[in-house]
């Protein structure tokens, strides 16, 4: 991943808009999303990414990957993220967001790779478990609202999220991603 | 007072309030005989979960337009600018190329200050940072500008364009050299304000828009409605003109209602490139032309005028000669 990683940071140095387009393709959501938990809006999170994609591409000669391009993209971008609290002046928020994000290593960011092979994994999961963490994390619903809907109790629900987290693990452990993590 | 670092602490107790009756990660983790790698990558799954929800709201797809045509308006600018470097010296001229260039660069994160332009003979489509889309006529120029502060997005407008604008709580004000002002909620409309023309015409397609004319007269429009500014007396006024008339270039379509002949020598001049001159033309026994012309090739169009009246013409290069006979 490293290797692609560098063939495409150079191919866009050299004025490759393809390879420009295929890395704002593969890292946009992800970006987005992870900017999402800074700025807790989600227009202001595309401008803030839409931003560095555009300025990577006009600076893109000078472009300099020290370490490796995942983590280049996610620090810019949370960066880009703080200055834009601090351009809002909004000091409280950017407190609690610098001290949120201040435990967080980066080797911690999953590389879009991961989220992948997760969403693969998601959907080999036995349909109760995955219709449960499906309403719970991606419909945000509460467990008493999905004990309600699923005429379950409420731990029962908790127990299958947890199946979910280790069975997605052991899928995980299976496919190669997690050599890379 | 209670310093920020309490406040931090509250709040980040409120939101674990919220989460009462949400799943507790470590509470399993707590109880788990796991080795300390195996549960660290059990929270990695966690988290990553939660990332991938949020990436679903988000599509790459619809972003690298806007991207895209960011990117490409400060390339075109740039190369503009060379050019117009060549091709003009002076004090007068670097003074301009400074003023352009300074719009350009204070291009700073968040602060979005931009110009684009069309030549004679050009169309384009532009996307705005808000998500607003403006189709440009040819020789059209916009300059748009968003104040994060204020939260305040206006426009600078020349041309003729056809304004798609995204919906906001802020509303949008484009200003026309005319003195002419639009304040605009989420709306569709064309708005045709070049500086040669006589009047400022503004058709609406969809929501509403609030025109304002430098003696402060307002007029709130409705969709169907086209507005006729008079630049001479500052009049502001419905037309019961037709409003698809106003969307025609959209589709290529020139649409003539009662148009004289020097105001088509005009459209033609900016939709196709070219000089026109009219000569031996008897401007008091004047025709007017109604109709829809489908844009074919400029010739087309000049061999439909001389079937509709007495008149002449010859082409060399770019320049086009009339003649009234």
């Amino acid at each position: 991943m490293e290797v692609t990683g560098s063939i495409l940071t150079e191919a866009i140095k050299k004025g490759d808009y393809i390879a420009f387009n295929q890395l704002f393709s593969k890292y946009y959501a992800h970006l987005c999303a992870y900017v999402f938990k800074i700025t807790d809006d989600y227009s202001t999170a595309e401008d803030i990414v839409q931003e560095l994609f555009v300025k990577i591409w006009v600076t893109r000669s000078n472009l300099e990957i020290s370490t490796n391009l995942n983590n280049y993209l996610f620090v810019s971008a949370r960066n880009h993220a703080f200055n834009y609290l601090r351009q809002e002046n909004n000091r409280r928020k950017l407190l609690e967001k610098v001290h949120l994000f201040s435990n967080e290593s980066s080797q911690e960011i999953a590389p879009p790779e991961f989220i992948d092979a997760l969403e693969k994994c998601i959907d080999k999961l036995p349909s109760r478990t995955k219709q449960v963490l499906l309403m719970n994390k991606f419909k945000t619903m509460k467990l008493n609202e999905i004990s309600l809907e699923l005429q379950t109790s409420v731990k029962t629900i908790k127990n299958q999220l947890w199946k979910a987290i280790k069975m997605l693990r052991e899928c995980l452990t299976d496919s190669e991603v997690t050599q890379i993590v | 007072m209670k310093n920020k670092n309490t406040h931090i602490l509250e709040s980040r107790n409120n939101s674990s309030n919220n989460n009462e009756t949400d799943f507790q990660l470590d509470e399993f983790l707590k109880k788990s005989t796991d080795t300390p790698e195996n549960n660290h990558l059990l929270k990695k799954i966690w988290i990553g979960i939660d990332h991938l929800s949020n990436t679903k709201k988000y599509s790459a797809e619809n972003a690298w337009e806007k991207v895209d045509s960011r990117i490409k308006l400060q390339t075109k600018n740039l190369i503009r600018r060379q050019k117009f470097l060549y091709t003009t010296m002076g004090a007068a001229a670097s003074i301009l190329l400074i003023v352009s260039s300074f719009i350009l660069f204070s291009t700073n994160n968040f602060n979005y200050n931009f110009t684009a332009s069309t030549n004679n003979g050009d169309k384009s489509t532009l996307f705005l940072p808000d998500g607003s889309q403006v189709k440009l006529n040819a020789a059209s120029s916009l300059h748009y500008s968003y104040d994060p502060f204020k939260r305040k997005r206006e426009v600078i407008f020349s041309g003729e364009g056809f304004f798609d604008v995204a919906k906001s709580k802020q509303p949008f004000f484009i200003t026309t050299e005319s003195g002419l002002k639009v304040k605009v909620l989420g709306t569709k409309f064309n708005l045709k304000t070049y500086a040669e023309d006589e009047t400022v015409e503004t058709t609406l397609i969809e929501g509403n828009v609030e025109l304002v004319s430098s003696s402060n007269q307002k007029l709130l429009m409705h969709p169907g409605q086209v507005a006729v500014y008079k630049k001479v007396n500052q009049q502001l006024s419905l037309s019961n003109r037709k409003p698809e008339y106003s969307f025609g270039w959209l589709q290529n379509k020139i649409y003539l209602d009662k148009t004289s002949l020097y105001d088509v020598t005009v459209l033609l001049e900016r939709w196709y490139d070219v000089d026109i001159t009219v000569r031996n033309y008897n401007y008091e026994n004047e025709k007017h032309y109604s109709g829809v012309l489908s844009e074919e090739s400029i010739t087309d169009i000049l061999d439909g005028l001389v079937e509709l009246s007495n008149i002449t013409y010859s082409i060399e290069g770019r320049k086009i000669i009339i003649n009234g006979n």
